[in-house]
């Protein structure tokens, strides 16, 4: 089990990982599903232990929180900087246990259900379909930002003077905030953009919504506080939805036979296919548990209290639960996959993430396959661990031939 | 740039240990240097460098300035 040992170790670092991180993963999970990886701290691959430690009471969240109020000495040694860190993360659920967490997933929750998402999504989609309509070129992780900028936008209530590129780089560096492998450099951006991210709800309905429900459940929630669950639910309806979705088209733009397939499919079809696609695409790769009881499993001992890295990412393709688990299989049923997460800490946003899936993708598809991949250039995936990006799919352009339709 | 100086530099720069205690020989252990610390130095290392995607586990591997500045003499070339 350590380093001396022939098996391999997991490492990010290993070559081509960012690129595609899926056949490291998948040599983990065959050949060492259990063990302490370069960063010092255990790691599990296979499916069956990931969903029970998910699943299971006898686990806690860490504390990102926490992590930051010891280490904001030294990130912020010789700065001038606010150290804003552990402030700023305070009440981001997924970091939260007991009823701290319950609280924050009571508000969330509750907030959640005021909107009315269908028209939402809709109105979003028309707007990006005419912001597109006379372009040539497209890349489609812009357009899917764009999109979930305007989902956002309506949902969050945020000023209209913040720019989707603003957007961007925010709800980017707090997904970052949450990775391994960080140096201070960039968790001293990080704790700029989170101070900056406060002003972004200054006159925000949500944030309003917010205070009104802490405060119906008589919560005694600081400014800071509130600031906090604004800022991830902005992260969290940001980044994850666009991840998700510009790998989902991606996929589908890559084989014809799933155009035509979402074009033409009923609804309850498609249902099955997005869960498919949260399967294969798993946004979210990493999520950490502790033990709150010693461990032995394949007569391995992992004390109590141990960080317990868990590859969703591998679990998601481990052929043990899924046949064939590198392939996009339409009507694959049952899938049970962790894109989510599961238990208590279960994705809070999974239905809003479903619902977007569930209007968006017929009308984006029937507008994009005019559009091919520009297979001259290769992709380009950003140096992100727990949460996978894609920077940038450009794709040409049959969409010429779109706008002398169109025009 | 000399890599050992400027290694010596960043690790007192880093664990507010004297310059003069930052021996090239003594392993990185013996400075108190965290994950944290290690991965800050790795930042700058690649920049100045401009090597893409330093693994920060060659501080493990090489673990005193005069190891680890042969690893980086050699990925240089």
């Amino acid at each position: 089990m350590d380093r001396k040992s022939s098996k391999i170790i997991w490492n990010p670092f290993t070559k081509g990982y960012f690129q595609n991180p899926y056949e490291h993963l998948k040599d983990c999970r065959e050949q060492n599903p259990i063990h302490i990886g370069s960063h010092n701290a255990w790691m599990f691959f296979r499916h069956d232990d990931i969903s029970r430690i998910l699943r299971s009471n006898e686990y806690s969240v860490s504390d990102l929180s926490k992590y930051f109020e010891e280490k904001e000495s030294y990130i912020f040694n010789n700065s001038n900087a606010c150290p804003y860190l552990a402030s700023g993360t305070k009440k981001w659920p997924m970091y939260l246990n007991g009823s701290d967490h319950k609280n924050v997933r009571a508000i969330m929750g509750k907030s959640f259900k005021e909107f009315d998402l269908p028209s939402i999504l809709t109105s979003a989609i028309d707007s990006l379909h005419q912001s597109y309509q006379k372009d040539s070129d497209l890349d489609l992780v812009d357009y899917c930002a764009l999109f979930i900028y305007f989902v956002t936008k309506q949902f969050l209530n945020f000023d209209d003077d913040i720019s989707l590129k603003r957007i961007k780089k925010y709800s980017n560096l707090l997904a970052i905030s949450q990775d391994i492998y960080i140096p201070k450099q960039i968790y001293q951006k990080i704790n700029s953009e989170l101070i900056w991210g406060k002003g972004i709800f200054s006159n925000s309905s949500y944030k309003n919504n917010i205070i009104k429900i802490s405060n119906e459940l008589n919560l005694d929630y600081s400014e800071d506080d509130i600031d906090s669950i604004t800022a991830i639910s902005l992260m969290a309806s940001f980044e994850t939805s666009k991840d998700s979705l510009s790998v989902a088209l991606l996929e589908i733009m890559k084989h014809p036979e799933l155009i035509d397939y979402v074009l033409e499919c009923d609804t309850k079809s498609l249902n099955i296919l997005i869960e498919e696609l949260f399967r294969f695409s798993s946004p979210l790769q990493y999520t950490v548990r502790i033990n709150n009881k010693d461990l032995n499993i394949d007569n391995i001992n992992i004390p109590k209290n141990s960080k317990l890295y868990l590859s969703i990412a591998s679990a998601n393709r481990d052929p043990n639960a899924f046949s064939d688990p590198d392939k996009i299989i339409i009507d694959r049923k049952p899938n049970d996959h962790l894109a989510f997460g599961g238990g208590a800490h279960f994705c809070l946003g999974a239905q809003i993430a479903r619902q977007e899936m569930r209007y968006c993708l017929k009308p984006m598809i029937q507008f994009l396959k005019n559009y091919k991949i520009d297979t001259s250039k290769e992709l380009k995936w950003s140096r992100q661990i727990f949460m996978r990006t894609i920077k940038s799919i450009p794709l040409t352009s049959s969409a010429k031939k779109l706008v002398s339709i169109n025009g | 740039m000399n890599i050992q100086l400027w290694l010596q530099e960043k690790i007192a720069e880093e664990t507010d240990l004297p310059i003069n205690e930052i021996l090239f020989d003594v392993e990185f252990t013996d400075f108190n240097m965290d994950s944290l610390a290690i991965l800050t130095i790795t930042f700058d290392l690649e920049s100045i460098l401009n090597i893409e995607e330093i693994d920060p586990s060659i501080f493990t591997e090489y673990n005193t300035i005069n190891k680890l500045t042969t690893w980086i003499e050699n990925h240089q070339k």
